[in-house]
């Protein structure tokens, strides 16, 4: 196997550029929790060439053997580190980075992020864990997809929910993943706060364009979101109380500096609160668990077994003819194997399952819909890295993935006697396809100015007997303006298999999970984006502007009309269309000192086209805002006292509403005497949405028994602070009376405060 | 314990107000719309055309009474071969509606398997379109109600009609009972509210809102279950027939049915009216239908 890798490598890359460097290879670890830090930065000080760590916290720099080399590790939120090596020959170096917090804002340049402009990468973000537990929580949850929400070219969902869109991409088209495992619903609550519990998480990043070839099965983002380690030296707790659950984190070494355990979980008492006032027709009830063991076998091997479980089941009954009941969860399991070959190779190879359900029966104005949605797969997939010479860093692999898919539902009129039909998993027709996917990028630094990132991906799916092969070519490619600032471009090319097909007009989630066939093909996009990226003031402040064009075919969506029935053949009510994005995304943003935070702000124009559908005319997509604004930020009024508020402002999501009203006179009590006449689809807006949202935290280390120190931390905010009547939907009635017609629009969250008491020790 | 109550109950309230969806009426800018005419009309041989021809308003248009919406100025024609029938504005008085139907009438009686042509001259433009005469009515073979039917709708009662499709030609259907209806007769489970009916009863179709075509049953024996519209007392009688119908009104209604049910379930895509005979510059049918011999039905219960 080595060798048959070893050859690739080399049979990919002239002799020369093998001949001509050594490696200076290893982890980047925090100090104190000899944890790994993900996206450290490492920096040549005789070259300028740069690297960093990868998201197990490895990094390989070729440097020209000679008698002496400066490298300098940095990370955010850590004190850099100058290393000196002299070396002729490969070099195993393991650097400790000791966190330091950075009140002054004068400091090297070198300790601050320059990635967004050195970085050929277009369209991505890293998402500090540091910085979402600083900003405002909903329910005393702090929340990383909330974090997403407030970052350019992404689109928040539904008022109060977790989900998003991103440059004009259905909610389907983000890949969630959770140490490599897909996520597909990764909410609580509804969707008002994510199933992330920041407190066991390590980093996240969200790629929106320019898409490395190691990722492929969405058209539109990748959120790769990695768990801690968990403490290599000594054991920690973590420990919370909010408005509406708790949590507790524990954490340490099974043997001191090779292996640690981290266990984080969740669970709600709504329902302890709720059942006195409810008599049990209303209940809420939600857990998740995450759970990490990691093993150094030595120092070349490195085993991870990770695994992740949230479950919500909720039930609701009004007396307005609104109930639902709904139950739903992930479940996923990882288990990884890195390996280190020597001569800057890295590998990574992972088992990996996840599972979802989704069981949804909810009554609405005397119709009822039940639903259930389900996807298990099991995925193996290994990843190679290589960094050949000083200019190429090689990514290669493949992946294999069988999907086991369970769509049903039923939507019918509240009968007057008799049982709701119910749908459950196995009373549903399963879907089984297999996808696999062979990767070849390179990161190839062709000079001081100039980087170019080509990639190819070849997906392969079969799905009853019908094959889809793709070739998906990727290419990033970035010229420096100078130190500070750099133009950056990509292409790329996707294919999706798996869809979520939304219904526009239900308020409830209502989606199915449907896997491609020989009738529903895939999605695939053509993206094309150009930035411009500059940093100012040393890297305290970065800026950039993207711009992004991207085309999408065969698109899901219901045909007018469709009422799904529990024998329907789904695929038969489907039809398919294209879609069009474009738009420009501005960012500025301010990590250092104590005033941090970002300005985000996106001007965009997302439209579909669907034969059967709008008269075959192009309409706005349902989740289509025009401008998007939104501001973050976060003071250290003092060493105990942080203040943080977020402000967003976007146009109101569109909708249908008929143009015209026809006196119905055959049986015209039977509609009510009208009928309309639509003109187009999704042809008015809701209001504008705007929400402010602010919190302050008070941190104190503390003793007790005069013997044992921790640290508790008080978390007041207000969500909604001004609470303003933001639209969640806008329904029709005509009075009965005057036989007028009337729009009414239905709003979800107020003002909000909450409160949370959180100790670590 | 009197403070861990208020504490408990203050939460719970919290709670609630956090999940309280707010409703308020709002004011929204009305899509732009061009208005145009609405035209409806069935011809059935051995009777007098009528047809109803309203202007389609804005939305949010003030106009909702029938006198707001007649077109008056209209020239109607319904033509056959040399013969033409010109037809006059007329109107009745609708009891239920507490407001006058307004309507065009013909003076020529239709005729069976011959081709009409409809034309329309008014301020908004002119307007053809063609029906032809030829349709079958089905033969009813028994009408059956029943307390307990299962479909789409779950479980209701339900007046079974058994008949047989004509085999020679593509056929549409729908359920038509002739009855009476007072103040005390509900229509989805809601009183009746007329100022003009009183105490009398008036004579009333009950019109299934489904239709149903005959496709892989041609010939065959069909069956509709028409759920009761309007609320029925034991005894209550009245007749049923099956309306055969043309092309042009099946898709016509099947739409109306389709956007009905998608206004009432929260689930559904909104459905459009596509352009039908009259293209885009009106919207609505002139279509043939036949109904077959009535039956005469009595509510069990």
């Amino acid at each position: 196997m080595k060798r048959l890798i070893r050859w690739f490598v080399l049979s990919a890359i002239p002799i020369q550029c093998m001949a001509q460097s050594v490696h200076i290879s290893g982890y980047v670890k925090d100090s104190y929790a000899r944890e790994v830090l993900i996206g450290a930065t490492i920096f040549n000080l005789a070259d300028s060439s740069s690297t960093e760590t990868n998201e197990y916290g490895y990094y390989s720099l070729s440097i020209k053997p000679s008698d002496s080399v400066r490298l300098l590790f940095s990370y955010i939120g850590h004190q850099p580190e100058m290393r000196k090596f002299a070396t002729s020959v490969d070099l195993r170096a393991d650097v400790f980075l000791s966190a330091g917090r950075q009140l002054q804002e004068v400091s090297v340049s070198a300790n601050r992020n320059d990635d967004n402009v050195n970085k050929a990468q277009t369209g991505a973000i890293d998402i500090p864990i540091n910085a979402v537990k600083g900003l405002p929580a909903l329910f005393g949850e702090r929340d990383i997809l909330k974090i997403v929400q407030l970052l350019p070219g992404v689109q928040q969902g539904q008022e109060g929910t977790a989900g998003f869109y991103v440059r004009g991409g259905n909610l389907d088209q983000n890949l969630i993943l959770l140490d490599e495992a897909t996520l597909y619903n990764p909410n609580h609550l509804f969707g008002l706060f994510s199933s992330f519990n920041v407190n066991a998480l390590n980093g996240a990043k969200l790629i929106k364009g320019g898409f490395p070839a190691q990722y492929g099965g969405r058209l539109s983002s990748i959120l790769d979101i990695t768990m801690r380690e968990g403490n290599k030296k000594s054991y920690h707790t973590e420990a919370g109380v909010g408005l509406l659950s708790a949590n507790l984190t524990v954490e340490g070494p099974i043997q001191k500096n090779k292996s640690s355990f981290i266990v984080s979980g969740r669970h709600s008492y709504i329902n302890l609160l709720l059942h006195p006032l409810t008599s049990n027709t209303t209940s809420y009830a939600f857990y998740d668990l995450n759970a990490k063991l990691n093993y150094e076998l030595d120092a070349r091997n490195h085993l991870f077994l990770s695994f992740f479980k949230g479950s919500d089941n909720a039930s609701y009954v009004a007396s307005n003819s609104l109930d639902y009941g709904i139950k739903f969860g992930n479940a996923s399991g990882t288990l990884c194997w890195n390996h280190i070959y020597g001569h800057g190779i890295f590998s990574n190879t992972s088992l990996i399952y996840n599972d979802y359900h989704l069981q949804l029966g909810t009554t609405q104005s005397n119709y009822y819909e039940a639903l259930y949605t389900g996807i298990r797969d099991i995925n193996l997939k290994t990843a190679f890295t290589a960094v050949i010479g000083n200019k190429n860093t090689l990514r290669f692999g493949a992946s294999y993935t069988y999907h086991t898919l369970y769509p049903g539902a039923i939507s019918a009129k509240v009968p007057k006697k008799g049982n709701r039909v119910n749908v459950s998993q196995d009373s549903i027709n399963q879907q089984y396809s297999k996808e696999a996917a062979l990767y070849f990028g390179d990161d190839y630094k062709a000079s001081t100015r100039i980087s170019l990132s080509p990639g190819i991906r070849v997906p392969l799916f079969i799905a009853n007997k019908k094959n889809y092969v793709f070739l998906e070519p990727r290419l990033t490619a970035k010229y420096s303006i100078g130190e500070h600032s750099s133009v950056k471009a990509s292409y790329t090319q996707m294919n999706q298999f798996v869809h979520l097909v939304p219904n526009s007009t239900a308020s409830l989630p209502a989606d199915i999970w449907l896997s491609s066939n020989a009738y529903i093909k895939p999605e695939s996009s053509h993206q094309i984006a150009v930035g411009f990226f500059r940093n100012f003031l040393d890297n305290c402040i970065e800026a950039s502007v993207e711009l992004y064009y991207k085309t999408m075919d065969n698109q899901v969506l219901f045909k007018e009309g469709t009422q799904l029935l529990l024998n329907t053949n789904i695929d038969s009510q489907l039809t398919f269309g294209k879609g069009e994005s474009y738009g420009a995304e501005l960012m500025v943003k301010k990590n250092v000192g104590r005033l941090t935070g970002w300005i985000s702000y996106t001007l965009s124009k997302t439209t579909q086209q669907f034969a059967a559908l709008n008269y075959g005319n192009p309409f706005p997509a349902s989740f289509d805002r025009r401008h998007n604004l939104a501001l973050v930020a976060s003071y250290e009024l003092t060493k105990h006292w942080t203040v943080s508020a977020d402000f967003v402002i976007y146009s109101g999501k569109p909708y249908t509403l008929p143009a015209g009203k026809v006196i119905a006179y055959s049986g015209g009590s039977l509609y009510d005497h009208y009928y309309y006449d639509y003109t187009s689809r999704n042809n008015s807006r809701m209001a504008v949405y705007n929400r402010l949202d602010i919190s302050a935290s008070n941190k104190k280390n503390r003793r007790i028994f005069h013997k044992y120190n921790f640290e508790r931390e008080w978390i007041i905010g207000l969500y909604n602070a001004y609470s303003r009547n933001n639209p969640y939907f806008v329904y029709l009635s005509v009075n009965p009376a005057t036989k007028q017609p009337q729009a009414t629009q239905v709003s979800l969250l107020p003002i909000i405060p909450n409160i949370s008491y959180n100790i670590k020790f | 314990m009197i403070v861990k109550k208020y504490v408990s109950l203050g939460f719970i309230a919290y709670v609630f107000v956090a999940f309280l969806s707010c409703k308020k009426d709002i004011k929204v800018t009305p899509p732009l719309y061009n208005e145009k005419p609405s035209i409806q009309c069935f011809i059935e041989p051995d009777s007098i055309p009528h047809l109803y021809l309203n202007r389609v308003v804005p939305y949010f248009d003030a106009s909702v009474k029938k006198d707001q919406l007649i077109i008056r100025d209209a020239l109607v024609m319904i033509s056959t071969g040399s013969t033409t029938d010109t037809l006059t504005l007329d109107s009745a008085f609708n009891k239920l509606d507490c407001q006058y139907d307004y309507f065009y009438r013909g003076s020529k009686t239709i005729s069976i398997n011959r081709v009409y042509t409809l034309s329309i001259k008014c301020s908004f433009g002119s307007y053809s379109a063609v029906a032809t005469t030829d349709i079958t009515p089905p033969h009813i073979d028994s009408i059956v109600y029943t307390a307990k039917f299962n479909d789409v709708n779950g479980e209701h009662e339900g007046v079974i009609a058994y008949f047989q499709d004509n085999p020679s030609q593509e056929n549409y259907y729908r359920y038509d009972l002739l009855r009476t209806i007072d103040t005390s007769t509900l229509i989805a489970e809601n009183p009746i509210v007329s100022a003009c009916l009183g105490s009398d009863s008036i004579l009333l179709h009950e019109i299934g809102r489904a239709v149903y075509k005959d496709a892989g049953l041609q010939g065959k024996q069909l069956i509709i279950v028409a759920e009761p519209a309007f609320s029925h007392k034991k005894g209550l009688s009245g007749l049923v027939s099956i309306q055969a119908i043309d092309r042009n009104a099946y898709i016509f209604f099947d739409q109306l049915d389709r956007q009905k049910l998608a206004a009432n379930n929260p689930f559904v895509e909104p459905v459009f009216i596509l352009p039908g005979q009259f293209g885009d510059k009106a919207i609505g049918f002139f279509s043939a239908k036949i109904n077959s011999m009535a039956i005469l039905f009595t509510y069990p219960e």
